[in-house]
C-alpha cells in the first residue's frame, strides 16, 4: 500500500513524508556549453508512491574548478523520473529532492565517474536517505551533511564505503522486518531499477519494498500519544550468576539520611525477582533487557569450566535481549564469540571439558545466546563488514528505538591479540553518529547506545543523581555524539552511575548509565517516546539488587530486599552442581607442593615474577613435551601461572591432580606458538629480562630483587649475576653471565638456529602494543611462527596425564651475587 | 628578623597542637589560592589516576602516591593529590571493588595528617572533589573511628580469572 510516511526529525524540524500524486514535468537541465566534464545523472524519486515536481539539487565535485563544487537542478515528472546536468561535474555527488516539507536524499559514489560526458542513475528514496544517512557521520542530520556537502567527500563517498552504508541499511530494514525478497529488491536502491505505482503502472519489487518500509512507519499518524518505555540493563556480568564475593562486587553502599548503609548484593536469582518487579511496573510489553558488555569472560569458575554457556543459559532465563560485545567477549576468539552467539557444543578438541565437550544444558545441547550480540564498530578486515550486527530496532507499540552497540575501541590492547586477530576495532563516536543517523532516517523513535566504555564518579553511595566529579574515557566519546543520539547505557570501568551528560556536541543532555559490576545492581531507564516527536523524557535509577537475607535488615527508605527466583535459582544450584563435577576429574599426581615463587608483604601473598618459578618451569615443560615435531627450548611468561599446586587439598586423596587446579593454575586459554630464534636471540631474550622497562614492571618489595624472570624448560641452563645493574635500555643489557647459557650441558652457539615454543601472549606482536608483550620483543622477531593450536592448558592436562607423580624441578636459573 | 622567645615558642607550639586537632578552626588561614592548588592537583589526580582503578586498584595507589611524590615539596597540591586519592577509593567502595577500601585507609591517613597541618577544615578540603559532603565527611570520620583489619590478600585464581582476593582460611 501507497501511505504515508512517518514523522521524522531532520534539522530539529519535523519534516512529514506525504505522498500524493501530483502531475509535473521532466525538466531537463540545460548545458553550459563549457569544455568540461558533463555528469547527467537521471533516476526516480519515491517513497513507494512517486515523488511528483519535486525539486533535484546535485552537488558535486567540479573537475574545472577543483576544490569547489558544481551543481545541478532538475524537477520530478509524475512518475517520480528526474534527469539533470551537471556541469563541470564529476562524482562523488550528493542529491536531495525536495518538495513541501518533504526532503531525501541520495548520491553518486565516487568512483562511479571519472569524468568526460558520463550518465548515471541515482534514485532518491527512502532507502537511500538511510544509505546517505549511514555516511553522514560528521553531521547531526542528512539536510546538513547535503548542504555543507563539498569536493573532498571522494574518500567517505568511495564505492567501498557506500557498499558498507548499503550492507548496514539492509541490516537495519531487516532488523525492522522486512523479508527476504524485500531485502533483494533493495541490493542497490540507488542505481537499480524503481518503477512506483502510478496510475495503472503496477509497481516493481523495489516499489514494493519502498512501501513495507512505509508500513513500518506510522500509517496512523492520527495516533501520536506519548508511550512510555522501560529500559532494564546491567554490564560487566562477567559470569556471576552465584552472589559475587562480598568484598569484590557483592556489597554496594546506600545512602542512609546524611549516613550510609552497606548491604549485600548480587546473584542471578535475585536479579531475576528484580527484573520482574520491573517488568511488572512497565507499560504492558514496553520493556527491554540490555547489556552494555563483559557479560561473560573472566568469569567465576562454575561459568568458565562450562566455556561461559552457563551463564549464558542463565541470561537467556533472566530475558536478557541483546548486549554490546565487551572486550571480554573475545577472549576466546571471535570463532568462539560467534558459538557463543549461534549455539553448538565446543568439542574436547577446542578446549572442551576435559575428556568431554561443553553442552551441559539439558539434553547435552548449547543453543547459544538467545540475545544478539551487537558490535557496529568491529570490523573483519578480510570482508570489511562488522562481524556481528551494528544494531537492533525493537518497536514499542506506535514508537520505535533503534540500538547501536559497540566495544571500546582499545579493545585489542585488553585482550591476548589472537582473540582480536584480523579484526579492526574503529573509533567509537564516528561509528556511533554514522549509524544513528541511519536509525533516524529509518524513521526509529529514539536512539540507545550500549557501549563498553565508561566514567566514574566522585559520589560515595550509589544512584548519587548529581553525577558528581563524572570523568574517564567515555567522556570525549559522549562530547562527539550527535543529537540524534538519547541514551547511552556505558560500562567496563565497574562503576555506577546515572547521569545526565550535558554533550557539547549534540547540544543537550544525554542520559548516560552504568550499573557496578558482577550483577550487583540493575539500571532502570524509563523513557517517554512520542511519534513523529522522539524522546520526550528520560530518567534513571541504579536499582541495587539486595538479597533478602538477615544482614540486610532495616534498609533505607526507597530501597527493599528480594527473594530468589525459583526458576533461576534451581539453574545456578545445577550449574555449581555440574562444574564441582567437571573440575573435580582426577589428572594427574604429584608427590610434594610445586609452587610459583611468592613473597608475603604486608600479611599477603603475592606472585615474585623477579625469581624462578618451580611451577612455570614444569609448564614450560609441558610446552615442550606437546610442541609438534619436537622443539629445543620452550618459555613461558611468569604471569602465566596463576596459582600454586598442592599435594594437600581437602576432600580428596593426597597428591591427587584436578582439572579444576590446572585450569586455576593456567586460565588464560592460549595456544602454543613455534618459532625459530638464533642463540644470540635466546641471550637477549634473556637480558630482556631486566632492561628497562622489565626492571621496574615486576619487583619483590621484600628482597628488592628486580625482574621478569621467564619459565624455562629443562635442558636449559643459565647464571645471571645480581651485582650488575638493572634498567640497562634495550639491548644493552649485561646481566647474563658470559658463556653460562647452555642447552644440555652444551654452550648456546649464537648463530645456530633454535626451535623455541611459547605461548600465544609472548609470541604475537600486538599492534597497540609495540613494545610486545611483557616487555620481550625478541620473541615477536622469530622466523617460521606456527600456530599450533594446541591450547595451553591441554598441554598441560597431556603432560600430567603422561607423567604419573610429577614433582617440583631442580632449578635451571643460578643467581649470583 | 623578628625573633621569638623560647617561651614563646612553647606557647606557639602548644596553641599550634591544640588547634591542629581540629581542623576546623585553621579554616581561614588558609588563602584561597592554595586552596585552588589542591583542588587542582586533585583534579589531576583524577584524570591521571582514576581510570587505574578498576583494572588494578595497586596501579591506581602507585599512580596517587608518584603524583604525591612528584609535589612533595609542594604541600597543597600534594594534599590535593593525596586527598583525591581518598575519595576516588571510597567511591569504588560504594560498588565493593576489591582493594578500594584499603587504598582508602591509606590515604585517609596521610591525608588528615597533612590536612591538620596545613589548617583546611573538612568542609574546605570536601569542597575540593565533587561530592555529597555530609556523607562523605561521615564516612571519613567513621572509618577513622573504627578501622577495619585489613585483610590478608592473595592472588587467587577460579577458572578463567584471577583476581587479589582475601586468604581463605582452611
Amino acid at each position: 500500500m501507497l501511505g504515508n510516511w512517518n514523522r521524522r526529525d531532520i534539522s530539529g524540524t519535523t519534516a512529514f513524508f506525504a505522498v500524493s500524486a501530483v502531475a509535473a514535468l521532466i525538466v531537463v537541465a540545460c548545458g553550459g556549453g563549457s569544455s568540461g566534464s558533463k555528469l547527467t545523472i537521471s533516476g526516480t524519486a519515491a517513497t513507494g508512491a512517486p515523488l511528483a515536481n519535486a525539486t533535484v539539487t546535485a552537488r558535486c565535485a567540479s573537475d574545472r574548478y577543483p576544490g569547489q563544487v558544481s551543481g545541478g537542478t532538475g524537477t520530478t515528472a509524475t512518475d517520480g523520473k528526474y534527469f539533470l546536468v551537471v556541469e563541470n561535474g564529476i562524482a562523488p555527488c550528493a542529491l536531495e529532492a525536495a518538495v513541501g516539507s518533504i526532503k531525501l536524499h541520495s548520491l553518486v559514489a565516487a568512483d562511479d565517474s571519472n569524468g568526460g560526458t558520463v550518465s548515471t542513475t541515482a534514485n532518491i528514496t527512502p532507502a537511500t536517505e538511510m544509505v546517505f544517512a549511514s555516511l553522514a557521520s560528521d553531521a547531526g542530520d542528512t539536510a546538513a551533511y547535503f548542504a555543507r556537502f563539498s569536493s573532498d567527500k571522494g574518500a567517505v563517498m568511495s564505492r567501498t564505503n557506500v557498499n558498507l552504508a548499503l550492507q548496514a541499511t539492509l541490516n537495519i530494514l531487516q532488523s525492522l522486518g522486512l523479508s527476504t525478497d524485500d531485502l533483494a529488491a533493495l541490493q542497490d536502491p540507488i542505481r537499480g531499477t524503481l518503477l512506483p505505482k502510478s496510475g495503472s503502472q503496477q509497481g516493481n519489487a523495489y516499489d514494493k519494498a519502498l512501501d513495507k518500509i512505509a508500513e513500518n512507519k506510522l500509517t496512523d499518524t492520527s495516533n501520536t500519544s506519548p508511550v512510555q518505555v522501560k529500559i532494564m540493563a546491567i554490564n560487566d556480568f562477567h559470569g556471576n550468576f552465584q552472589p559475587p564475593s562480598a568484598t569484590n562486587g557483592g556489597t554496594v553502599v546506600l545512602a542512609n539520611g546524611a549516613s550510609t548503609k552497606s548491604v549485600t548484593a548480587g546473584g542471578a536469582a535475585y536479579m531475576a525477582t528484580l527484573l520482574n518487579q520491573m517488568r511488572a511496573k512497565a507499560n504492558g510489553a514496553n520493556n527491554i533487557l540490555v547489556g552494555a558488555g563483559d557479560l561473560i569472560g573472566a568469569s567465576p569458575y562454575a561459568s568458565s569450566v562450562t566455556n561461559d554457556e552457563a551463564a549464558i543459559d542463565i541470561l537467556n532465563a533472566l530475558g536478557m535481549e541483546l548486549s554490546a560485545v565487551g572486550n571480554h567477549e573475545f577472549d576466546r576468539g571471535m570463532a568462539e564469540l560467534r558459538r557463543i552467539q549461534n549455539g553448538g557444543c565446543r568439542s574436547a578438541a577446542a578446549g572442551g571439558i576435559v575428556g568431554t565437550n561443553t553442552c551441559l544444558q539439558t539434553g547435552n545441547t548449547f543453543s547459544g545466546a538467545k540475545y544478539k550480540y551487537l558490535a557496529a564498530n568491529v570490523i573483519d578486515t578480510a570482508t570489511s563488514k562488522t562481524v556481528l550486527p551494528a544494531t537492533y530496532v525493537k518497536r514499542f507499540g506506535t514508537v520505535s528505538i533503534g540500538f547501536i552497540g559497540l566495544p571500546l575501541k582499545g579493545t585489542p590492547s585488553s585482550v591476548s591479540a589472537s582473540g582480536v586477530a584480523g579484526l579492526r576495532f574503529d573509533e567509537e563516536a564516528a561509528v556511533i553518529n554514522r549509524y544513528a543517523n541511519t536509525l533516524k532516517a529509518s524513521g526509529v523513535t529514539s536512539v540507545v547506545v550500549l557501549i563498553h566504555q565508561g566514567g566514574q564518579t566522585t559520589a560515595s553511595t550509589i544512584n548519587d543523581k548529581t553525577c558528581p566529579g563524572f570523568s574517564g574515557d567515555i567522556v570525549p566519546i559522549l562530547n562527539q555524539l550527535n543529537s540524534n543520539v538519547d541514551v547511552v547505557v556505558s560500562g567496563h570501568t565497574h562503576m555506577e552511575y546515572a547521569c545526565n551528560f550535558p554533550s557539547t556536541s549534540a547540544g543537550k543532555n544525554i542520559l548516560v548509565t552504568s550499573t557496578g559490576f558482577y550483577g550487583n545492581a540493575v539500571s532502570e531507564i524509563d523513557l517517554v517516546l512520542q511519534p513523529g516527536k522522539g524522546l520526550v523524557s528520560a530518567s534513571a535509577n541504579t536499582v541495587p539488587v539486595i538479597q533478602n537475607i538477615a544482614g540486610n535488615a532495616n534498609l533505607p527508605a526507597g530501597f527493599s530486599a528480594l527473594d530468589k527466583d525459583a526458576t533461576v535459582d534451581a539453574m545456578v544450584t545445577s550449574y555449581v552442581a555440574k562444574s564441582a563435577l567437571a573440575g573435580a576429574q582426577q589428572v594427574g599426581t604429584i608427590t610434594g607442593d610445586i609452587k610459583r615463587a611468592t613473597y608475603v608483604l604486608n600479611n599477603s601473598t603475592t606472585r615474585d615474577e623477579t625469581n624462578e618459578s618451580p611451577l612455570g618451569d614444569l609448564m614450560a615443560d609441558s610446552y615442550l613435551a606437546a610442541a609438534p615435531l619436537g622443539a629445543d627450548i620452550a618459555f613461558v611468561n611468569p604471569g602465566s601461572v596463576r596459582a600454586d599446586l598442592l599435594f594437600t587439598n581437602p576432600g580428596r586423596t593426597n597428591g591427587v591432580v584436578t582439572l579444576a587446579d590446572l585450569s586455576t593454575i593456567e586460565p588464560f586459554g592460549n595456544t602454543l606458538t613455534t618459532m625459530n630464534l638464533t642463540g644470540s636471540q635466546i641471550l637477549r631474550l634473556l637480558e630482556q629480562q631486566w632492561e628497562s622497562p622489565n626492571h621496574t614492571a615486576k619487583t619483590n618489595a621484600s628482597t628488592s630483587t628486580v625482574g621478569r624472570i621467564l619459565c624455562i624448560s629443562k635442558g636449559l641452563t643459565y647464571s645471571y649475576d645480581n651485582n650488575v645493574a638493572a634498567g640497562a635500555a634495550s639491548g644493552a643489557g649485561g646481566r647474563v653471565v658470559a658463556g653460562s647459557v647452555k642447552l644440555n650441558g652444551v654452550a648456546i652457539d649464537p648463530v645456530r638456529s633454535y626451535k623455541v615454543i611459547t605461548n600465544s601472549y609472548l609470541s604475537i606482536l600486538n599492534p597497540t602494543s609495540p613494545a610486545g608483550p611483557d616487555n620481550f620483543t625478541i620473541l615477536s622477531q622469530g622466523t617460521n611462527k606456527l600456530d599450533t593450536k594446541i591450547l595451553d592448558l591441554d598441554a598441560f592436562i597431556a603432560y600430567f596425564a603422561a607423567n604419573a607423580g610429577l614433582s617440583a624441578p631442580v632449578s635451571r636459573v643460578t643467581r649470583v651475587n | 628578623m623578628a625573633t621569638m622567645s623560647a617561651s614563646a615558642i612553647c606557647s606557639f607550639l602548644l596553641l599550634w597542637g591544640l588547634l591542629a586537632s581540629s581542623p576546623c578552626a585553621f579554616a581561614a588561614s588558609v588563602r584561597p589560592e592554595q586552596l585552588q592548588q589542591v583542588k587542582d592537583t586533585a583534579l589531576q589526580a583524577q584524570d591521571l589516576c582514576f581510570k587505574e582503578m578498576y583494572r588494578d586498584p595497586n596501579a591506581y595507589a602507585l599512580c596517587i602516591r608518584n603524583l604525591r611524590q612528584k609535589y612533595e615539596k609542594e604541600e597543597y597540591k600534594s594534599l590535593g593529590a593525596e586527598y583525591f586519592g581518598f575519595v576516588g577509593a571510597l567511591s569504588y567502595m560504594r560498588v565493593s571493588q576489591m582493594g578500594a577500601e584499603p587504598i582508602a585507609a591509606e590515604f585517609l591517613k596521610s591525608f588528615r595528617a597533612n590536612q591538620k597541618r596545613l589548617g583546611l577544615s573538612d568542609g574546605a578540603l570536601c569542597a575540593t572533589v565533587p561530592g555529597d559532603c555530609v556523607i562523605r565527611n561521615r564516612q571519613m570520620l567513621d572509618m577513622e573511628k573504627s578501622p577495619k583489619q585489613q585483610v590478608p590478600l592473595q592472588v587467587k585464581c577460579e577458572g578463567g580469572v584471577c583476581r587479589i582476593a582475601p586468604v581463605q582460611k582452611p
